[in-house]
């Protein structure tokens, strides 16, 4: 038997699915082939670890949580037909509101809001300030 | 025993509690398929739970083309790779811990060790993951197969009903799938490459 064929049969041989015929063959080549023999460990490691893993029992509980669960979906799509109209109706009156308060804060700031030295008298310089030659007043009388 | 055809007809009637019945029969066989992707049982069983929510939302719109046993694998199936592909940030954090780890207890050579000692642990678990990381490695196709082969023991068969593909294909993907492993655990790439 050389290595190709000995490596074909290398998982049967290790869950004992072999004709006596063949394994004889395997244990041949395998007593002289030191290649096979790293094959056959590496299968053998590969194994061990999925049949590990195999043996962890999922959650015993999960069928109850589940149901749970499904019973919170069922909730929701009896609810989700009417919190969907009012969801339409609110958004557009949140759309609507904020629009509205924005445009009244930003009036609102704008006259609250003035530079430092802003006042509403008439500034000392401009009340006595002769503007008479300015403007003449042949200028009206025409 | 009620069939899961019948069942499943109970269930778009009406009668929803009967799905309890459909997550018992599988929950185990899910879960294997979902630990053989993660490798990890919180996270297996969040999967779980996730693939018969999904199948359960989905069941009206099971047209019995399929066994349900073959749709709700093909549902895990899809979860499970979706879910490690998200996973991808653990991903890089686990290869540089393996990294650093590893280089203290790479022995270059695969050996079945269980004697309890601590060294021998220590170069069991190095093992264990580096057979997960094999696995994990694997491309896609290849990966659903040996997951379906070698967790769940479903036939060639019924894997090519799962991956919607002829038998001759499962084979082939069985056959490359074993032939990347022991490429990839084989003492001289373990030297090379990091897990």
């Amino acid at each position: 038997m050389n290595c190709n064929s000995c490596n074909n049969q290398l998982e049967h041989y290790l869950t004992g699915k072999l004709d006596e015929n063949i394994k004889i063959q395997v244990e041949e080549h395998l007593a002289i082939c030191k290649e096979c023999n790293e094959i056959l460990n590496m299968i053998r490691i590969v194994e061990s670890v999925i049949s590990e893993e195999k043996k962890i029992e999922s959650n015993p509980f999960l069928s109850t949580r589940l149901m749970a669960e499904i019973e919170g979906i069922k909730q929701t799509d009896k609810d989700s037909g009417i919190s969907a109209i009012f969801g339409k109706l609110l958004k557009r009156a949140l759309i609507t509101f904020t629009l509205a308060a924005s445009l009244i804060l930003g009036i609102a700031s704008g006259s609250l809001i003035r530079p430092v030295d802003y006042s509403e008298q008439i500034p000392e310089e401009i009340a006595y300030l002769n503007d008479s030659y300015i403007e003449s007043l042949e200028f009206f009388a025409e | 025993m009620i069939t899961d055809i019948e069942i499943v007809k109970r269930i778009t009637e009406g009668d929803r509690n009967q799905y309890r019945i459909l997550v018992e029969r599988y929950q185990q066989m899910i879960f294997r398929t979902c630990i053989g992707f993660t490798h990890n049982q919180d996270d297996a069983d969040d999967l779980v739970q996730e693939v018969f929510i999904q199948a359960y939302q989905a069941l009206p719109r099971f047209r019995h083309e399929s066994s349900f046993s073959t749709w709700l694998y093909r549902i895990a199936v899809n979860a499970s790779l979706n879910h490690v592909r998200s996973n991808s940030k653990n991903l890089i954090f686990h290869r540089i811990n393996d990294y650093f780890g590893s280089e203290k207890t790479d022995t270059g050579e695969l050996s079945v060790i269980d004697d309890g000692n601590p060294e021998s642990m220590l170069i069991r678990d190095e093992q264990r993951a580096w057979v997960k990381k094999a696995l994990d490695s694997l491309p896609d196709n290849q990966r659903k197969a040996i997951i379906l082969s070698k967790y769940d023991d479903l036939s060639q068969k019924e894997i090519a009903a799962i991956l919607d593909t002829s038998e001759g294909a499962v084979e082939a993907l069985l056959q490359r799938a074993k032939a990347n492993l022991r490429k990839t655990l084989s003492p001289s790439s373990k030297k090379n490459i990091n897990p």
